[in-house]
């Protein structure tokens, strides 16, 4: 495969630097932390260790004595248990299909991919999240896992510019694989056009439900949304970008509107299934700049804060 | 059914059906185009890894229409026709009578000739349909009258056949058929190698268009394999009466005045009462007084036949002037009136003008005193001389008479040859003969009328051994005495021996066959009229040398120009209408005019009722009404279904689109 001359070849064209100015200001948030995760709400091995004051409650019996507040008890006298929340340190794990469907469409759905890959990344190392980037693709699953803090932000966009789109996607194997190597509880975001001829079901059915907050974050190409605007007319032979199947087609209208259809029901029916999994569904047009869709479209979504 | 065109329609069907079918059996090439992800396409195409040339066939209803589009082009192409009766194959020969009785019009204000063209036009197109591309059956025009004129020769072109009926024009001939169907045999036959002297094997229609009256119908004969359909034209209750015939004769003493008379014949089965008239160039002249009543035709008891009514009339003797026309009308109207006059032109007075070239005494003094206007006499010298000069000089005489005289050579002229060598082609002579007696003779010949030659002895003739063209007039015991021979234009009585070498100058007969070979050669003296004519012959007339055309105008005033190439022996002709036609042409800066009379003379062509049914022989052919439709062509609606089925499929398309 060509090398694109609009493909990104540096990280500063990854992520330049007015989006990172905008992008410190943010931190990833799980929905799964703030509905039950506050220290102390019940007994447990992993209580909150942080310093940051949450509540009161009255003392039982068993609870830790170490967490009465005994200058309540001195001027009510009555126990009384400090609780604090729980500073878990967030794992931010970022899933990008690199597989050849990906590399398709203006702009291009890899490129884009990996810029807002970069972008959720650098999120996560600004606020000191473990973030773990995984691609997977007929290139192979390549994992990048273990990163920290703002300095491994060139870690992190060379490990992305080193990614090549080709192949088939082997999204199940992906999925389950970092599934089993899941470290912590977390958030994942999975970057894909979900273009999967077994279908995304399994492989996400491997990784939800399982410490992570999933994100599916669905790639649309605009000439996927809307083929006859962009040039597809004819008796045209379509060769698949993965596994260069062959179809042949006379684009009318009727195959046009058939083929929004499909568009619509491979969309809808992704969405369904997220929602049973309480995955979050996005789908995200290639065309939304990224500061957009991170500063507004995730937020929005609960994603970002 | 009959296919006019097969092998069209078979090659538009092979030519197109079997693309086609690739168009959807082979895969089309289709341009490439890299999608992300054919996943979504597939759930609505019909063609998933696609590698192979070809694919399966299914189902389209595009296919089946644009299928059935092409088989019915190509069954309109092969122009089917459908059979309605009357249809004939292989070949057809239009017979169509132009004789005089077809003139008339009896068929709806129209000459029955019209009416025949008509409904041969409408065989014609029923025949070959109305197809794009007639090739079937093989048609032949054939006119008929008095001889049968090719107009058509077998062709599958229709337009070549409407033509040929077109150009058919009416005559006063009678009809003949057994030449027609002659004609049309010799057409038929195709020379097969492998087949020597077979039978014809296809057979032939003959479609003949006629009112019946056919002058040599008995004569015909059907052959195995022909199938005669005759069209009867005209009505079988047509009036007609005619001059069946008419002559004049020099009254005695008188050769200015002519005695006329005529024939009327009636062939309607009613009496017809009539006046006749006599015109003379032009002018009326005579009418018989109170007319004349003419019996109807009929059987006639005695004969057990029928029989025409029939008078015969005379008129007043009347002063005509050489060449002037002698016309007897009848002026009773009938449906018929071709036949109602008949024309004759006047000879030119009896007298004739002789030169004597060479010649004793006493043959000078025989002329002499015969009946000629004028008698010049010239040496032989002179005469070799003056028509090696000037060889037209020898049309002034009528008759030359050369008298022991033998010159070299002989311009065309009519000449009597007494003793000598004359130079005629095909008389050889040999040698001479001596003590000759006459052995036989033509007594009732012209040149022998009041000529008794039983006592002629002759002491030294000529021998001759004549050609088989030569006429014998006088045979004697050791060769021909007595010869006429048609040489160039000329004509020739030779007497093979001198008179003065015999006894005959010394017998009454020798002045008798002097004024009779006078008046044979200058076809003086024995007719007061020049003979009229059948419709359909010709007329040779001989012209002075030097006239190199003549101007020939017919009855009608119709005239065209015709180029002299032998003046001696020009022949007109053939005139096919009745009447007067005047030949003329320049001596010089003077206009000769020649009158020809041409006038119906068959009493079967005045019998114009027309027959319903033809009897050949044993066979009987009834007539058949004209007008039938033998075809119908199919290949318009065809047309129109394939139309209709592309609109069809042109709709099928869209909405599939």
């Amino acid at each position: 495969m060509s090398e694109r001359a609009d493909a990104p070849r540096t990280v500063d064209q990854l992520i330049d630097g007015p989006l990172m100015t905008r992008l410190d200001a943010l931190d990833v948030t799980s929905r799964k932390i703030f509905q039950g995760k506050v220290q102390g709400e019940r007994r447990s091995r992993r209580r909150g260790q942080s310093v940051e004051f949450a509540d009161f409650r009255p003392y039982v019996a068993g609870d830790d004595l170490r967490f009465v507040d005994w200058n309540i008890y001195g001027r009510l006298d009555r126990l009384f248990l400090k609780l604090f929340l729980e500073e878990e340190d967030l794992s931010l794990v970022l899933a990008i299909d690199c597989s050849g469907s990906m590399d398709w469409g203006t702009p291009n759905k890899f490129d884009y991919a990996r810029r807002v890959a970069m972008a959720l990344g650098y999120v996560g190392l600004v606020n000191h999240n473990r973030v773990s980037a995984f691609g997977f693709g007929g290139d192979g699953f390549h994992p990048l896992t273990g990163l920290r803090g703002r300095r491994r932000t060139r870690d992190l966009g060379q490990w992305l510019l080193d990614r090549k789109a080709a192949g088939d996607a082997g999204f199940d194997d992906a999925m389950r694989t970092i599934a089993l190597g899941r470290q912590g509880r977390g958030v994942m975001i999975v970057l894909s056009d979900f273009l999967f001829r077994d279908g995304a079901e399994k492989g996400l059915r491997s990784v939800a439900g399982r410490g992570f907050d999933v994100y599916a974050l669905q790639l649309i190409a605009p000439e996927e949304r809307d083929p006859g605007m962009h040039g597809l007319t004819g008796d045209l032979r379509f060769i698949d970008s993965e596994d260069g199947a062959e179809v042949e087609m006379t684009i009318t209208s009727k195959a046009l509107e058939a083929y929004s259809q499909a568009t619509v029901a491979h969309a809808t029916a992704l969405r369904d299934f997220c929602v049973r999994r309480g995955i979050v569904h996005v789908p995200v047009p290639t065309t939304t700049p990224v500061d957009e869709l991170l500063l507004d479209y995730l937020r929005k979504r609960g994603l970002l804060r | 059914m009959m296919w006019l065109a097969p092998l069209a329609g078979i090659i538009l069907a092979a030519a197109t059906l079997p693309p086609l079918l690739a168009l959807y059996i082979l895969r089309l090439r289709r341009p490439k185009r890299t999608v992300a992800s054919t996943l979504l396409w597939t759930r609505q195409v019909e063609d998933l890894r696609a590698n192979s040339l070809f694919q399966r066939m299914r189902m389209s209803w595009l296919l089946v229409l644009q299928a059935l589009a092409i088989a019915l082009l190509a069954l309109a192409l092969a122009q089917p026709q459908a059979d309605l009766g009357l249809v004939e194959s292989g070949r057809v020969v239009l017979l169509i009578d132009r004789s005089a009785s077809m003139g008339v019009k009896d068929a709806d204000g129209r000459s029955r000739l019209e009416q025949a063209k008509r409904e041969a036009h409408d065989r014609v197109s029923a025949l070959f349909g109305t197809g794009l591309f007639s090739q079937a059956p093989e048609v032949m025009v054939v006119a008929l009258a008095r001889e049968a004129t090719v107009l058509s020769p077998f062709s599958t072109l229709a337009a070549r056949a409407h033509d040929a009926i077109d150009a058919i024009e009416a005559t006063d001939e009678t009809t003949t058929l057994v030449d027609a169907l002659d004609v049309a045999r010799s057409f038929m036959e195709v020379p097969n190698p492998d087949k020597q002297g077979a039978p014809q094997e296809s057979g032939v229609t003959l479609e003949l268009w006629s009112d019946g009256r056919i002058a040599d119908l008995e004569r015909c004969v059907i052959k195995p394999g022909e199938h005669l359909r005759f069209h009867p034209m005209g009505s079988s209750t047509a009036r007609n009466a005619g001059v069946a015939g008419a002559g004049v004769s020099r009254l005695a003493g008188n050769p200015d005045e002519v005695a006329v008379f005529a024939r009327i014949m009636n062939w309607d089965e009613a009496p017809l009462h009539s006046d006749v008239e006599l015109w003379v160039d032009g002018t009326l002249r005579a009418v018989l007084p109170n007319g004349i009543d003419v019996p109807a035709a009929g059987e006639d008891p005695s004969r057990k036949t029928w029989l025409p009514g029939e008078v015969r009339v005379s008129f007043p003797s009347v002063t005509v002037k050489p060449d002037g026309i002698v016309e007897v009308r009848l002026v009773a109207s009938d449906d018929q009136p071709a036949d109602n006059r008949m024309a004759m032109v006047a000879a030119p007075s009896a007298a004739a003008r002789v030169l004597l070239v060479g010649g004793s005494s006493i043959t000078r003094g025989l002329v002499q005193a015969l009946p000629v206007k004028s008698v010049d006499a010239v040496t032989l010298d002179q005469f070799t001389t003056r028509t090696a000069a000037n060889p037209a000089w020898i049309d002034a005489f009528d008759v030359v008479v050369l008298d022991g005289a033998s010159p070299p050579s002989l311009p065309p002229a009519r000449y009597l040859v007494l003793g000598g060598t004359a130079p005629f082609e095909g008389l050889n002579p040999y040698g001479e003969k001596a003590d000759v007696s006459m052995r036989s003779s033509q007594a009732a010949h012209p040149l022998l009328r009041f000529v008794n030659l039983d006592e002629l002895g002759v002491a030294r003739a000529v021998a001759y051994s004549p050609a088989s063209d030569v006429e014998t007039i006088v045979e004697g015991s050791d060769g021909p005495l007595v010869m006429t021979l048609a040489r160039s234009g000329g004509q020739a009585v030779v007497v093979a021996f001198n008179p003065l070498d015999s006894n005959w100058p010394f017998q009454r007969g020798f002045v008798n066959f002097m004024a009779n070979a006078i008046e044979f050669l200058a076809a003086s003296g024995r007719e007061a009229a020049l003979p009229t004519i059948a419709p359909g012959d010709t007329q040779p007339i001989r012209l002075p040398s030097g006239v190199r055309s003549l101007t020939l105008t017919s009855p009608a005033s119709g005239s065209h120009e015709i180029t002299v190439t032998d003046p001696a022996q020009v022949v007109i002709g053939p005139l096919r209408q009745a009447g007067v036609w005047t030949a003329r042409w320049h001596e010089g800066s003077e206009e000769r005019t020649r009158p020809i009379a041409v006038a119906l003379q068959d009493p079967r062509e005045g019998r114009i009722g027309t027959l319903e049914s033809l009897s050949l022989g044993l066979e009987t052919v009834r007539g058949v009404q004209g007008g039938e439709s033998g075809r119908s062509a199919l290949w318009p609606w065809l047309m129109l279904a394939a139309l209709a089925v592309l609109t069809l499929e042109w709709l099928v398309y869209l909405r599939k689109v």
